[in-house]
């Protein structure tokens, strides 16, 4: 599916009623209200509203697209996702946040004026509106899954016995059991906060989802009625006979809109994807360059080369977002690594917010292996738990008894759904402020390509030397060595335009640029038969066109 | 047990209605293959290639001839809005036509390779023709439906019949590719330059430059002359398939139609392009490969897949690519028994694993179908060259030109000639026509049809069939008994294979036993037939018995329930690629 421009001539009129002074850092936005804001933004000259695609419950998937100066002229684009997970509903207002601040910016702001006079910004705040809609129902659950449900159980039923609030406190929440072989304990200085067993301890627990045994097979909400997960259904890594994955890649309408979305628009050279997962904490080695296949499979990227710029890139987010970046995590299936993987793309998998939490930093650093302290210390969960508390996030439910059908005395309870995903209020302002800058900064990194030098030289008779030189003003090669093996983004063209009668003698009909590092500049020549003036033309899908006419240089 | 020689008399009570409304021109016998008392119902020219409309026009002979045992469905449309056609053979008297397993066979997902399209053609043919005269077709129509789409690229068929083309191209589909990257799709495909509706060969005489000689004794052909010192050259080059540089960018026929394969597309083990060439962007990308797997998926009673290509006479089975690994051992069991059956019934094909025996294949028809799915699946590649001269090798150039001069009069062979290239200047243009070597010739299409069918047949015989037991009550004490029931599966293909079992595919089977006034107290299966205690005891409710193992290759399964009450109790057997059964009890 093509996208296309959505007139929202009608929604402006409304918008004009509504307050201007929108609640600076509050993220978290349902459907409507992000719809509202998505439509606020697009007031800008800068932005225009395009459809992505429709998802499996209907609602509709939408990008911005931003761009300043002359706007039509190819350029370079920045792809900018959240809204993906469940969890990570919350970012969808930081994507769009970023957007409005950048319209915001543009008039006064050199640098940001620079960017999208330069760059197409291409932001899709809510990727999956589906899962994101749990964040705003009742009963509160986190529900990553949005496509259907297979038989998890194996009972010949599918989707039978989910989760369900059974204590009508609106809330899915867990259950702790009783239970000798149990795999949990409390923490020692809080006990509300289970963690994996160590020693002996008294007290032993099993933790099970809040439900029942619906189909009557002695488990409970063992098989729930939705099971794919959208940023688990892509092609890089896909995850095939795993209920999360789907069917096949692509087989959810959100995931195919995505990936329908990246190529319809080549111009893509970056995509930053907001989420759980992070693949700037710490950008592996890397395989050498020139890795062989291994039984006709590439080893997966990325190759050092690439690794080495996207640490560059990684020290410079941490730098300006204060971010030390959160857990890589598991990537199988993930939209991130179908645009590395599969696409070549430069991803940065950002992982924008977790808890600041100073003790594993400490704890992961100089502590000799197998030293063990006395005093009995908070376990991660439990300064987590406190951190929230500390800034009034209510994080926890309590543990509540519960007279369970089939389980018999349990406590319902643990962690609220969403609140350790969840940036508190507070934390929001200086969130957005580091994520525009690091976002402001890429405009420097983009590969752009453009004619530096375009001369001819007579040589007598009528022949012309011709020599052109192409640069790369971005720090960023034109390819990457992973992309230069993907190929999916053309090869820049150059050619030479002659006026009617001319003839190219030697030289190729057009040149084919694939390797061009930041910086760095390449020299073409032709000999031509034909009187001035002599043209050429730079094409590029994702670095940028341009036209020029060369003049005449001494012989 | 029906003895099978019994059959016929058995279902002669059958036969009648259909003799009669076929009216005096049916042989009234069926047309299985015997040349001497049998006319079939609908004639049809199987000495013959058709176009995409005149293949579908079989089909609607056989719609209208048999309206109560093939339907057609439309599964969707191609990307030049062709109708994408499954037909649905299901016998009336066989109960749901989900209810029972099915076998899907397609042809022709390559658009040049078009013989598959009769071969499905010829099967539908075959099963409506016998159905109902000839027992073994009867009995399977009994118990199996048949999916069949005879092309799974309507597109690539319609311009390899209407346009000019060689024996290998319009493989792809026809949405538009920019295969050289030059801004531009599809701006350069080789081009009919003496426009006798051929793609065929360029050559240029270059006296003492060339790189190849014209044979000594038919200098229609080309030989090499074998790199050496001595100086010793040809005068003649080739240069490859007739076409011009249309967009001047110095390469010729860079940048055809299309420029895809839409069988590496599917989704199991699927690769992107840089690895895969033709994959595309993501798994089913185009419409015809979704519009297939949906309808697939929507199907999970496909117990048997069928695939037909050409050329080289193969019976291939997956892997697709080493990084697989292998298939379980119960599964090549199976195949191994299918594709050696096959050898024999399909003279020169060689039963073959596709990466092991013939080269790699990610994100494969058949392997998704396997891999993916847990089916039974081939690909046959049609068209052994070797049936030309069965006595020799004979697959040579000169046995080409001496097949074509001798048995097909010159037909297939365009002469050199003479041609004023735009590059070149002047060359010769000359070569085999695009219906010679992927194709077998009039009087060879028939057998290779039948041959093929026919292991169709076998593949579809293949597929479970599971019996239940009259339960066996034995009394414990009072009000208390063992229930024991025994499923079999006469068959060679289970109902779940090692695949399905392994991976969690589909559904499992499932045993229930239910009465009014009954409390099932266990249940489980039986593990030794003649110890039994020996048995694994299901976990709760044992009135329901889970056998994600399913009924084995030509195996049983025993079960036992402990029940206690009295009166009436039913047991039933579900599967999604057998037909299901019950049997009633009283205690």
């Amino acid at each position: 599916m093509l996208p296309t421009p959505i007139s929202c001539v009608a929604l402006l009129a409304l918008l004009s009623t509504l307050p201007t002074g929108e609640e600076q850092g509050a993220f978290l936005q349902d459907d409507k209200a992000l719809g509202l804001a998505l439509a606020r933004v697009t007031q800008s000259d800068l932005a225009t509203r395009l459809a992505v695609g429709e998802s499996r419950q209907g609602r509709r998937i939408e990008a911005l697209r931003m761009a300043g100066g002359e706007a039509s002229e190819p350029r370079p684009a920045v792809l900018i996702v959240g809204g993906l997970e469940c969890a990570e509903a919350w970012n969808s207002g930081l994507v769009l946040g970023l957007a409005r601040r950048l319209t915001e910016e543009y008039a006064q702001d050199e640098a940001v004026r620079d960017l999208l006079d330069s760059t197409t910004l291409y932001f899709i705040p809510r990727a999956n509106p589906d899962a994101c809609q749990a964040r705003f129902e009742k009963p509160l659950a986190e529900k990553p899954a949005t496509g259907p449900g297979g038989d998890e159980d194996r009972d010949a039923r599918r989707g039978e016995d989910g989760p369900e609030d059974i204590n009508g406190d609106d809330v899915i929440a867990w259950m702790r059991v009783p239970d000798p072989s149990g795999e949990w304990m409390a923490d020692a200085l809080d006990p509300r906060v289970l963690i994996p067993v160590e020693g002996h301890p008294t007290q032993r627990w099993r933790l099970v989802p809040e439900g029942l045994d619906s189909d009557g097979d002695g488990k409970v909400a063992e098989d729930p009625p939705l099971d794919v997960e959208v940023d688990r259904n892509f092609p890089a890594g896909f995850e095939e006979h795993t209920p999360r994955a789907g069917a096949y890649a692509t087989s959810e309408p959100e995931s195919r809109a995505l990936c329908d979305f990246v190529l319809a628009h080549p111009d893509i050279q970056m995509v930053l994807v907001y989420g759980s997962r992070d693949n700037l904490a710490s950008v592996p080695e890397g395989v050498p360059d020139d890795a062989p296949d291994v039984q006709r499979l590439p080893p997966p990227p990325p190759r050092q080369s690439d690794a080495a710029i996207l640490r560059e890139l990684a020290q410079r987010y941490k730098k300006l977002t204060g971010d030390e970046g959160g857990e890589r995590g598991d990537d199988s299936g993930t939209f991130a690594r179908w645009c590395s993987e599969h696409r070549g793309l430069w991803t940065l998998a950002i992982d924008p917010w977790s808890i600041p939490d100073k003790e594993e930093a400490e704890d992961s650093g100089s502590k000799p292996a197998g030293e063990e302290t006395s005093a009995p210390r908070l376990s991660r969960q439990a300064r987590h738990l406190a951190w929230l508390e500390a800034r009034g996030v209510e994080a926890h439910l309590g543990w509540e008894a519960f007279a369970h059908p089939t389980l018999g005395a349990v406590e319902i309870g643990g962690p609220r759904p969403y609140a350790e995903s969840e940036p508190p209020p507070g934390q929001q302002d200086g969130l957005l402020q580091g994520q525009r800058d690091f976002l402001v900064s890429l405009g420097a990194d983009l590969a752009r390509l453009e004619i530096r030098e375009a001369s001819y030289r007579r040589l007598g008779g009528g022949l012309l030397e011709v020599r052109v030189t192409v640069g790369n003003g971005g720090r960023l090669p034109l390819f990457g060595v992973w992309a230069r093996r993907t190929r999916t983004t053309r090869p820049a063209r150059v050619e030479l335009v002659l006026p009617e009668g001319g003839e190219r003698l030697a030289g190729p009909p057009f040149e084919r640029i694939e390797e061009l590092d930041g910086g760095a500049e390449k020299e073409l020549r032709w000999l031509v038969k034909a009187s001035p003036p002599i043209g050429v033309r730079l094409e590029s899908d994702h670095a940028g066109r341009e036209r020029t006419t060369c003049t005449e240089v001494e012989r | 047990m029906i003895c099978l020689a019994c059959l016929p008399l058995l279902l002669s009570p059958l036969l009648p209605p259909l003799q009669d409304e076929a009216g005096p021109q049916d042989g009234g016998s069926g047309f299985p293959g015997l040349p001497v008392g049998h006319t079939p119902r609908v004639e049809v020219a199987w000495n013959r290639l058709y176009d995409v409309e005149g293949l579908y026009a079989i089909f609607d002979r056989l719609v209208e001839a048999y309206p109560d045992l093939i339907e057609k469905r439309i599964l969707g449309r191609s990307i030049e809005n062709r109708e994408l056609r499954v037909y649905v053979i299901h016998a009336p008297n066989a109960g749901e036509e989900t209810d029972v397993p099915a076998m899907w066979v397609d042809g022709n997902v390559h658009g040049n390779e078009v013989q598959g399209g009769e071969a499905v053609a010829y099967l539908a043919w075959y099963l409506l023709e016998n159905q109902g005269h000839n027992a073994r077709v009867t009995a399977l129509l009994e118990r199996a439906t048949f999916y069949l789409v005879p092309t799974i690229n309507p597109d690539g068929r319609a311009h390899w019949f209407a346009d000019a083309h060689t024996p290998h191209s319009s493989r792809t589909g026809v949405l538009p590719v920019d295969n050289d990257h030059d801004g531009t799709a599809d701006e350069d495909p080789p081009n009919d330059l003496d426009g006798d509706g051929q793609i065929v060969q360029m050559r240029k005489y270059v006296p003492g430059e060339g790189n190849f000689r014209l044979n000594a004794d038919d200098p229609r052909r080309m030989e090499r002359v074998p790199p050496n010192d001595r100086g010793i050259t040809g005068d003649w080059i080739l240069l490859g398939s007739e076409g011009i540089d249309d967009d001047g960018d110095g390469r010729i026929n860079e940048d055809g139609v299309g420029g895809y394969d839409m069988n590496r597309a599917w989704p199991s083990l699927w690769e992107p392009e840089h690895v895969q060439y033709g994959a595309g962007p993501y798994p089913l990308y185009w419409p015809e490969t979704r519009s297939v797997a949906t309808f697939i998926l929507d199907h999970p009673n496909v117990a048997a897949v069928q695939s037909f290509h050409n050329a080289g006479g193969m019976i291939l089975r997956g892997p697709g690519a080493e990084a697989f690994g292998s298939y379980p051992a119960a599964d090549v069991a199976v195949y191994d028994s299918l594709g050696r059956k096959g050898e024999r019934m399909l003279p020169f094909y060689r039963y073959m694993v596709i990466w092991k025996d013939l080269y790699s294949v990610f994100g494969g028809f058949v392997t998704w179908t396997y891999e993916g799915l847990g089916i039974i699946s081939f690909t046959n590649e049609l068209w052994p060259s070797k049936r030309r001269f069965p006595q020799e090798d004979g697959t040579g150039q000169g046995d080409a030109h001496f097949f074509d001069d001798q048995l097909l009069s010159g037909a297939g062979w365009v002469e050199w000639h003479p041609y004023d290239h735009p590059l070149y200047g002047k060359i010769e243009i000359g070569g085999f026509r695009s219906d010679v070597g992927r194709v077998p010739p009039t009087f060879l299409v028939e057998e290779e049809l039948h041959r093929n069918a026919m292991f169709c047949l076998a593949h579809a015989e293949a597929m479970p069939e599971v019996t239940l037991s009259e339960p066996e009550i034995t009394q414990l004490g009072p009000e208390t008994y063992t229930v024991d029931v025994v499923l079999e599966n006469k068959h060679l293909i289970p109902t779940r294979t090692a695949r399905a079992r392994e991976k969690h595919i589909g559904i499992p089977d499932i045993v229930t036993l239910h009465g009014q006034r009954v409390k099932v107290l266990a249940g489980g299966v039986r593990t030794d037939r003649f110890r039994p205690s020996a048995m694994e005891l299901t976990e709760e409710q044992p009135y329901r018995i889970l056998l994600e193992g399913g009924v084995p290759s030509r195996g049983r399964v025993r079960l036992r329930f402990f029940v206690r009450g009295s009166g009436d109790f039913v047991v039933r057997y579900g599967s999604q690629k057998a037909r299901g059964q019950s049997r009633q009890g009283r205690l």
